[in-house]
Parts: structure tokens; sequence; C-alpha cells
């Protein structure tokens, strides 16, 4: 913790102290502007686009990057650049309100569960380690293929799955502090167990669930695009990087351009995340590396 | 420690208990069952009520889990909906060839894993250190669908070094996968590789700090020596754990990838079968990547401990 | 051990370190000194002490006897020579022979100096290997041999070993023979029996003295105790800040200081004799007909909670932490209790707090209802009745919590204070504890440690209580701040009529603060009765053990040695 920010002047907001934290440091600072970066082309994008995004011309199908299309068409003759700067406006949609709901919900279990603790706590995790014992495409297959690749049903499926292995680590860390004797202090004075939530537990395991989240987004993400790409994310025509990487995958040998483009759009975008993610974790003092992709 | 094997191995198996009864209701909850799938529009009125009837899928719902279970603890999957194919049958030789890949995966992930998780926690902050880290942090992020694609594109595409696509039948013996199985081994263990790495190297920094190594170092012990024979077996431990879960994660990722190199393994199945709504299939592989996890999981719990002189004799629930 | 001796000169030092200033860079880039010029000369058959607060610099002193910073910090100017070789100029194959041969280190805290992984044997015996020259059939022999010098009982036993596996003594003593298989001239030893039980630690210190005259080893004592220090050393070095402010015998320096700081740390330390704090029954009756605050009998408590296979294979319920221990207390009266650890004295403040339901007895209070068992059973009144301190305050204040939300808790759980009154009644609470205003809006890592424990106090006595539970309060303070935390708690309870029960390890500050002391050995009280009288005159022979084993700051060393093989508080459970 030698490291941790100190957040001597209270009146501004920790969220603003914690982002200039991440700022100061070169892996955050170039994470934090990838996503930015990312976040204002998805705001802006669909209005400084050169060409429609379902637009076709079959006279120039898998053409090269020219002076019209800067990055060439793809087999339907579809504007590739158009299509890029629009394909993350879903992923970036969608997982950008799943990710605090899955954080809120496991986040709230898991504390919870962490302080009750006992046989009712044992019961739970197993329940919790059998659903994490199922691949997580299995389970959002399954949902999504019944009920449909729909925004409204994605972001709930994912929000429901991604938060139960938040439930393991904000138990976890709930356990490190519950330990601790200002939690017995409460105790023993008497507070009730919403309260000892509230203003003992909560604020000790933020930061573990700040890091938590920043991560889950990025998984989040990887999930989303992985769905699209086996076609069981956002529907033709929507662009979507995934998807656009699955249809020009056929052709990569001829237009390699066609694959490379969205790859580096969602590789920007991930990597920022994780950059700001590692940079946040650094600067709150809580280890990232010990925890598994679960 | 027998107590605690037992307790372990009895969790173990509670685990897979509540996984099964998820993975039971799951299904069942969701609209449809194996008659409307195998019926498709026909499924409707009598012709759906004698299917039901044949398939016993009128009977209680505690009845067909306990039925399943029990058959499926037999190895018997029941008969797929589409044909009258044995699952057990179909799922053999395809689980026979994840299980090729997933170990090529590990067998070179996890030594590199370590090898460069030392160096780095050895050399921190150091411009090794600083490769090691961002290129981890590159190869941890990136989805293997893309991190495929862009090798198929530079080895196969490119440069024809290597085959980019697996056309070996699922039954074909193990020497045939070879050199196909290449390519998609090393997407699978780029991402692990990563993972482990990067816990590696913090448990490796955490413990170099640690009392005993000091101490090591005073009592005259040459580096080398505290290295390997002081730090790293305590910086492993821990790793034990992660090592596990990351696998555990690789049974996912092993989807895509079976995928995008058409790889004929489980989780191409497993797509296939959802695609199909085949439910018997997806019930019947879900529950054998479930054990699969559950038992990696259970053998890391079981590997610590015997490893760890500490929770060797204070077993503590961890 | 025939050859080493006559070796050198009586008269040569082993160690000489001169003018030595040890920094490190801070981020501005200017150097802050951890040592400045620094001279230490220890000759052969020497015992030297250096003693000082934490952070005084005085373990990076010793560590740095042995060619070694620690990461980040430089050497700054001087010279260490260790046998007329200049440590921090050999290189890496030179030093690594010196280090654990002819230069050995007992560390501060053994247990995790200790590789967890490798078995005792394993770990002596790469000593014996690297420094002993030996050959290889005879380090097993010679491993259990130096493990019986040190007087481990059964070390053909212990070899076979792992580290956690021993009590703390025990891991001290594997600590010291590993530093004898080199069979060295020169011992350091930081904080060597800091965290030892006081019957373990006499023990251990006559056992080092007995070594070092038998194998005329000069030796380097570091410790913030010095009582420790007066027993084994004849000179000694006091240490404030990264400077040597006193220096001379141990005679002059602890009867006759020429300096204030070494003067304020002797006043700081409770002697066993030393004048009593003023207490809240002063000048009151002590009657023993008076009303009772609270009175405990039969109380038995447990950690263990019996297993669900435990009890299906109906095994035996495991062994009570406390057993039928019976006590009561009056208002305004301090109980002391003490004990060595695992003796059950914090865990039966836990159970009083309601943290810890008792397998067994109860505990009535002054109107004559029975005190619930759980914290969540009792009523408002009753909880507030009974506030608890904890000895560590980095642990029992909220990092995340400013000093004013640290007071309210009880402020507006008890009185249902808001706003302006509540911000009154924390600056009030505040002065209580001789801290000011200006704390209120001060997280718990901007305090430091006396100033933590402040905060602490008046959150207890926030609640207006009528007994306060310390449990080991001063523990983890240096001595000085140590004294006045006491003086403030003696100045509280004059004036608020608070009773208290105080628990600590250290007998003498126990006597100075409690009116009656209980004596507990293995969960069940062996002694009680009014303060004077157990410290005077002891009736059960673990008092008088207890208080042989107190070291006090005086050059007569007049307790005769324990000389026994493995106290009874020092098995491994």
């Amino acid at each position: 913790m030698s490291e941790a920010i100190l957040p001597q002047d209270r009146k501004r907001c920790r969220l603003m102290v914690v982002l200039g934290d991440v700022f100061s440091r070169p892996s955050g600072a170039i994470g934090l502007t990838l996503i930015l970066g990312h976040l204002i082309l998805a705001l802006v994008s669909p209005y400084i686009s050169p060409f429609d995004y379902k637009a076709m011309n079959s006279g120039a199908m898998l053409s090269g990057p020219d002076q019209v299309n800067w990055l060439g068409t793809d087999h339907l003759g579809r504007d590739v650049f158009s299509r890029t700067i629009q394909g993350g406006r879903v992923a970036i949609l969608v997982t950008g309100i799943a990710t605090p709901l899955a954080v809120f919900w496991g986040g709230l279990v898991g504390i919870f569960f962490g302080l009750v603790g006992g046989r009712v706590d044992e019961v739970l995790m197993r329940v919790v380690d059998a659903f994490l014992s199922l691949p997580w495409i299995l389970k959002m297959l399954v949902l999504i293929v019944t009920f449909g690749t729909k925004v409204e049903v994605l972001i709930p499926t994912l929000a429901f799955f991604y938060g139960i292995p938040v439930i393991r680590i904000a138990r976890a860390a709930t356990h490190d502090v519950v330990a601790r004797d200002f939690v017995a202090a409460a105790r023993a004075r008497g507070h009730g167990m919403f309260s000892i939530m509230r203003r003992e537990l909560l604020p000790n395991v933020l930061d573990t669930l700040m890091v938590e989240g920043a991560m889950r987004w990025s998984w989040m993400l990887l999930a989303f695009s992985s769905l699209s790409f086996l076609g069981f994310g956002v529907s033709p025509p929507t662009p979507d990087w995934g998807l656009m990487i699955a249809d020009a995958r056929g052709f990569m040998t001829f237009a390699p351009i066609g694959v490379l483009a969205p790859v580096i759009a969602l590789s920007s975008l991930i990597i920022g995340i994780n950059l700001s993610a590692d940079a946040l974790a650094k600067g709150l003092g809580v280890d990232r590396a010990m925890k598994a992709p679960i | 420690m027998l107590r605690m094997f037992l307790r372990r191995t009895l969790l173990g198996l509670a685990t897979v208990a509540i996984v099964s009864v998820i993975i039971f209701a799951g299904i069942e909850l969701l609209p449809g069952d194996a008659c409307t799938a195998f019926l498709e529009r026909e499924a409707k009125g009598q012709v759906l009520e004698n299917c039901r009837e044949e398939l016993g899928l009128n009977r209680p719902a505690l009845t067909r889990y306990l039925e399943w279970a029990g058959n499926a603890m037999r190895g018997d999957f029941g008969m797929s909906a589409n044909g009258q194919e044995s699952i057990a049958g179909l799922v053999g030789a395809r689980l026979g060839n994840s299980l090729l890949l997933a170990v090529c995966a590990l067998m070179i992930g996890v030594p590199l894993a370590i090898i460069l998780g030392l160096f780095a926690g050895l050399r921190r902050d150091r411009p090794i250190d600083l490769i090691i880290s961002t290129g981890a942090i590159f190869a941890m992020t990136i989805p293997e669908f893309v991190s495929a694609t862009v090798l198929i594109l530079v080895f196969s595409a490119w440069l024809g070094w290597l085959p980019g696509i697996v056309l070996t039948a699922a039954e074909a013996p193990v020497r045939e996968f070879f050199p196909e199985i290449l390519l998609p081994m090393i997407v699978l263990s780029m991402v692990m590789t990563a993972h482990i790495l990067r816990m590696v190297r913090s448990s490796v920094i955490e413990v170099m700090n640690s009392d005993y190594i000091q101490m090591a170092t005073l009592k005259g012990v040459g580096y080398g020596r505290i290295v390997f024979l002081h730090a790293l077996p305590n910086a492993l431990l821990p790793a034990i754990n992660v090592v596990a879960l990351t696998i555990a994660w690789l049974l996912g990722g092993v989807v895509v990838v079976e995928v995008v190199f058409n790889f004929p393994g489980m989780g191409r199945m497993m797509i296939d079968a959802i695609s199909d709504r085949d439910l018997p299939v997806v019930q019947a592989l879900a529950l054998i990547i479930a054990s699969a996890y559950v038992l990696v999981n259970l053998s890391a719990d079981l590997l610590t401990m015997f490893a760890n002189p500490r929770l060797r004799t204070l077993y503590t629930r961890g | 051990m025939p050859h080493s001796d006559q070796a050198y000169d009586k008269d040569v030092p082993v160690i000489d370190m001169r003018d030595i200033s040890i920094g490190f860079t801070a981020r501005a880039g200017s150097v802050i000194h951890v040592l400045k010029n620094i001279n230490l000369t220890v000759r052969r058959g020497e015992s030297i002490g250096l003693v000082g607060e934490s952070g005084s610099g005085k373990s990076t002193l010793a560590l740095a006897a042995m060619g070694y910073l620690k990461h980040g910090l430089q050497l700054l100017s001087g010279q260490v020579t260790f046998q007329g070789q200049d440590m921090f100029s050999l290189d890496t194959k030179e030093l690594v022979a010196i280090r654990g041969g002819k230069l050995g280190l007992v560390p501060q805290n053994s247990g995790q100096s200790l590789t967890p992984t490798l078995r005792i044997g394993r770990q002596l015996e790469e000593a014996l290997r690297l420094h002993s020259g030996l050959p290889q059939e005879e380090h097993r022999a010679r491993a259990i041999d130096l493990l019986d010098q040190v007087r481990l009982p059964d070390p053909g036993a212990i070899i076979t070993r792992f580290p956690h596996e021993l009590s703390g003594g025990q891991q001290q003593r594997v600590a010291i023979a590993m530093a004898l298989a080199g069979d060295p001239d020169a011992l350091l030893l930081d904080e060597p029996t800091t965290g030892l039980d006081v019957t373990t630690q006499i023990y251990i210190l006559d056992l080092l003295s007995e070594l070092a005259q038998r194998r005329n080893m000069a030796m380097v004592y570091v410790s913030h105790d010095l009582g420790v220090i007066a027993r084994v050393c004849k000179r000694v070095l006091v240490m404030l800040r990264g400077e040597v402010v006193n220096e001379g015998t141990v005679e002059t320096v602890l009867t006759n200081p020429d300096n204030d700081y070494t003067q304020q740390l002797l006043d700081a330390i409770p002697r066993l004799d030393g004048p009593r704090m003023p207490s809240a029954l002063d000048g009151a009756l002590s009657d023993a007909s008076e009303p009772r605050l609270l009175t405990v009998s039969n109380l038995s408590l447990s950690h263990a909670r019996p297993a669900l296979l435990d009890r299906v294979m109906g095994r035996p319920a495991p062994r009570n932490t406390v057993e039928c221990v019976d006590f009561a207390i009056r208002p305004g009266e301090t109980l002391g209790l003490v004990g060595e650890s695992g003796s059950g004295k914090s865990t039966i403040l836990k159970s009083l707090a309601g943290l810890l339901p008792p397998v067994s007895g109860s505990v009535v209070l002054a109107d004559g209802t029975k005190l619930p068992p759980r914290v969540r059973s009792r009523g408002p009144n009753q909880l507030r009745q009974i506030q608890l301190i904890f000895q560590n305050p980095d642990e029992s204040l909220n990092p995340r919590h400013t000093v004013a939300q640290s007071l309210a808790q009880p402020l507006m759980l008890y009185k249902g204070m808001k706003g302006g009154a509540l911000r009154r009644r924390s600056i009030e609470m505040l002065e209580q504890v001789r801290l000011g205003e200006s704390y209120l809006e001060r997280l718990p890592r901007q305090l430091s440690g006396g100033e933590k424990q402040r905060v602490a106090i008046a959150r207890a006595f926030a609640a207006d209580p009528d007994l306060v539970l310390c449990d080991e309060i001063t523990s983890a303070l240096d001595v000085s701040v140590q004294a006045a935390v006491m003086d403030l708690m003696a100045d509280l309870r004059t004036r608020l009529g608070t009773a208290y029960i105080f628990v600590s390890h250290d007998l003498a500050v126990v006597r100075s603060l409690s009116d009656r002391v209980a004596v507990l050995r293995h969960g069940q009280i062996c002694e009680i009765g009014e303060t004077d009288d157990v410290y005077d005159a002891p009736s059960h022979p673990y008092t008088r053990m207890l208080l042989d084993a107190v070291l006090e700051p005086r050059p007569d060393k007049g307790s005769p040695a324990l000389n026994r093989r493995g106290t009874s508080s020092d098995q491994c459970s």
C-alpha cells in the first residue's frame, strides 16, 4: 500500500483523484487515452462516417484501399473504414451497461455472504463454483439461442453471468476485512449488519471492486466480440468488429485490411482497458496478477 | 491429511451435483424440449404428445433428473435428439482431441510461463521485465479469435509455413493432427502463459522481499541456490491454484479456437449442438466440462496441500 | 571449539564501523539520512547493546555490519570492517563466505526468517555445508548437536520438522543454532526475543550469554527493550533518529545518563516497584459489600466450533481456551489480567464484549440482570456500558474513515447525535484524549501510532461507558508513547470513574494501573487479589516465576538464570 494514493483533499471526488493517479502513470495515460478515443469515436462516428455502413457497392467488392474507400471494401462492397469506426458502438453500449450491473450485484452478494460467513456462505460458494465450472460460452449461448441476440437480452445475460465471479472476489476481499479489529469493534458496539456492510466493509472492498470492474469490462468485451465472431452476437448488417473479422476471414488472402482494421480497433480498446486496469490496480495497491481470469 | 482429502473430494462431488441440477434445471426452464427440436414445425398436437410419451418427457422433472443423473454416472448420456446415436460414442473421440490440444498447450505454456515469470520477477522494473510484462498484457488481452486470425494470416496465408485449418477427421490417430495442431496450440498457450507468467512474477517479487530470503542471503547462501531452493518453491505454491483456474478458463477458450481452426473437438461439437438445439448433447457436454473443471481444481487443491508443509499440518479452510 | 581462539588479540576489534552514514535518495532527488556518522567497535567476547525506539535505525546499523543494506538504501560514507576486511568492498564470493560463517545473524522474527518449505534439518545442514568445512556425512550429527546446544528438547525429531511446526521460542532457538553452525566470532542479534513470552525470553537471553562466554564471541544486541540490554550487555549505545545520542557502560547509561533522551526513556519504562498511577478508587471505601458492576461466574470459553465431521464421528470436543473463570469488578475499579500468550486473557475480553458466546457460565450486571452472551441480543444500554479498545490501532480504526467519522459512530448509535451537537461532542472527546479539533478530518494513516490509539480511546469513551475492556492497548507502542497513553488512561478513570479490565503481558504495566490483578495460566485464574499483595507476596509459584522473569533496566542482574529445557508455555500446540 506504499504507493497508495492519499486522498488528502476530501472535497475532491475520490473518483477524480483515482483517475488522476491512473493518468499520471505511463501505462494508465496510454490506456485512458485509448479508451477515451474509442468512447468519443463511438459517439460521433455515425455523423462523420464517409459512407453508410450498410450501403453495398457491387461494383467494388474487396477493393484495396484507395482515395474513396480509405480502407477498401468488404465482400459485399461496403466501406471498411465506415464500418470499422462504427463497429464498436453496440459492443461498448452493451458492455458499458452490463459491467457496472455485474460488479454491483456480484459485489453486494459477495460482501453480504463474506460478512455472514459460516455454513450459509459455504453452500453459496458451492453454487458459485458450480456456475463457474460451466464455460462462459456455453451459458451465454444457451440463453442467446433461446431468447435471441437483442441488446435487451445481451445486457442482463452478460451482467448476470459476469456478476458470479465478482461474488467470489468480493467475498474473498470481505473475508480479509472482516477479520480485522475495526469490524469487531463495530460488532461489539452493536451496529447492525447493514450498517457494518455500508460503513466498514464497502469502503475497504471498493478498491478491489473498481479494479475488478475494469477487468470484467475487458473480459466482457472479449466475450461479446467472440459471440459476434461465432455468429451469435450482433445480427448483420449492424457493424461489429467480431462479426467483421468473421466475415472478412475467408477473404483475408486477397484483402487482409478487411481483417486487420477491425482487429486493430478491437485490440486497441481491450489493451487500453487492460493498461488502465493495471495502472488502477497499482495505484490502489490491489494485486491484479494473482487473479485468475475466472 | 486423509481427512482433508476426503473433505475436499466430498466438496468437489457436491459441486458436481449442484452443477448437474443447474444444467438440468436450466435446460428444463428453457422453452422447447427434445421433441420440439426434433419435430420442428410439426411439433404440435398429437404428434408432439406421442413423441413426448415415447421419450418419457411427460414424467415429473425429478424422476427424469434422477434417471439422467444416474445414467450419466455410469457414463451413459442417452441418445442425441436428432438421430439415434449414442452421445457417449459421439463425445469419446472428440473429448480425446480436446484433451490433446489442452495438454499440448499446457506443456508449452506452463514451463514457459514459469521461466519468463521468474526472469521478470527477479529483474523487476528492468528492461527485460518491462518487455515481458508488456508482452503478457498484449497476449492476455487479445481475444483468441483475433490472435488466431492474425496467426493464420501470417503463418498460413503469407508465409505458408503451417496449415491454417485442421482437416483431419475426429477419429484419426493422434499423430495425424501434427502439424495442424500447432497453430491452435500456440493460440491457446499464449493467453494461458500470459496469465500464469504475471502471477508467477508477482509471487516471485513478494517472496524475494520476504524475511527468509534476506536471512538466506545473510546466511551466506549463493544467489542461484536462493532462487531455486528457497524462493521458487514458495513462489510457485500460490501459483498452483491460479494455474488450475486458468486451465478451467481455457475450456471456454477452447471452444472459440476449435471453431476458428475447424478442430474436431468438444468445443465445436458444443457449438453445433447448441445451434441444432440438440439438448441432450448440450447437457452431456456441459456436465463433462463442469466435471473436468471440478477435477482440475480438486487436483490443484490437493497438490497445494501436498506441496505446502504449512497446509499439510494446519488444514485450515482455504 | 578448539581452533578459532587466540587467532585474534582480545583488543583487536572484530567489527569496526567508522563514520557510517546510510541514506536513500528521495523522489525529489534529495538524500535522506537513515544513519548519521556512526562509530561502533566490538571486540572479542564483548557484548554491546543498540537500543532505541522504532525508526531509530538500529536494525539498519546491525545489518550494515554484514555489508548488507535493504533495498533502496545506500552507504553514503564510512567503512565497515570485519576482522580487517572491508565489508562493502568485498566481492560476492568473499561476502558469502563471511556471512553466516564468522559473522552470524539471529533475525528479528525467526518464524518468518526460516524458509517455510524446507525442513529444519535441511536448513541447518545447508549452513554447515557452506561454512563448517565438515564432511557431508557428519552434517546430520552436527545439526543435532547444535540443536542440543541451544537446549531444544528432542533435537532428532526437530530436524525433521518444518518451521511452522515449532513454537516461537523453538524457532528462535533454531535460528540461534543456525548462526552457530558457522562457528562465528561475532553474532548480530536483531530483537532476538521480541514477541516471546517473558519466561521464554529470559531463558533465551541466558542461553546466549552462556554461549558467548563459552565461545568467546562478540555479540551485538539490537533491542527496543532496555531491560533486555541490561541483562546481557556490558556496553550500550542509545540511538535516536539515526544518531547515537548516548554511549557508555550499562551501569552509567542506566543509572546516570548524561543525556535527556535516555533519561526520558528510562523514566517512561514502568517498573515493578515504581509509583502506581492514581486510581478512581483512591479515597473511596474499598468495601467488599460494595455493589458490583459485573460478576463473572464459572465462565468457560472455546474458540473451536466442533466440525460437522467430528460430530458425526463422535470425536470429543476440543479443550476449552478458558475454563471456569470467576471474578467480579466494582464500579471504578481496574482489574488487571496478566498471563503469557495463549493464557486466554484476550478471549475473556472478547466474550464480555459479546463477540464470543461462552460454552458455559454467566455474566451478571449491577442491576442483577444477566448480560446476554451475544451482541445482537443485548439492549442499547447494555451495549453502551461496555466498550472495547484493541491492541493495534492500525487494525481497530477503519483506514477509510476520518477521525470524525470514527468518533461519530458511537455518538450516533448510542446518543442519536447529529450535526452541530455531534461535532461539538467529537471535539470534546478529542480534547479529553489531548488531541484537538484539527484532527477531525484526518485519516488514520495521517496519524502517528500514539495518536491513533488516542482516537481509538476517544471512540470507546464517546459511548460514556461504565466498563472499558483494554486488550494490550500499549503493546504495539513505543515505550515513551506507552507512558503517555497509560497516563491518559489513569487520568480518564479518575475524572470519569470508569472501571477497566486491563489485559497485558507486561507485568509492570499492569501493576502501575491496576487495583486488583488476576494471573491467568492455561485459561484458568491461578491467583487473584489486590495488586500489592499479588506482586509483593505471590502465593502461586507461577506468579513467582513470571515476576522473576521480568527484565528491568537495572545494571544489577539479580535474578538467577532459569535453567530449564523448554518451559511449559514453550511447547508447540
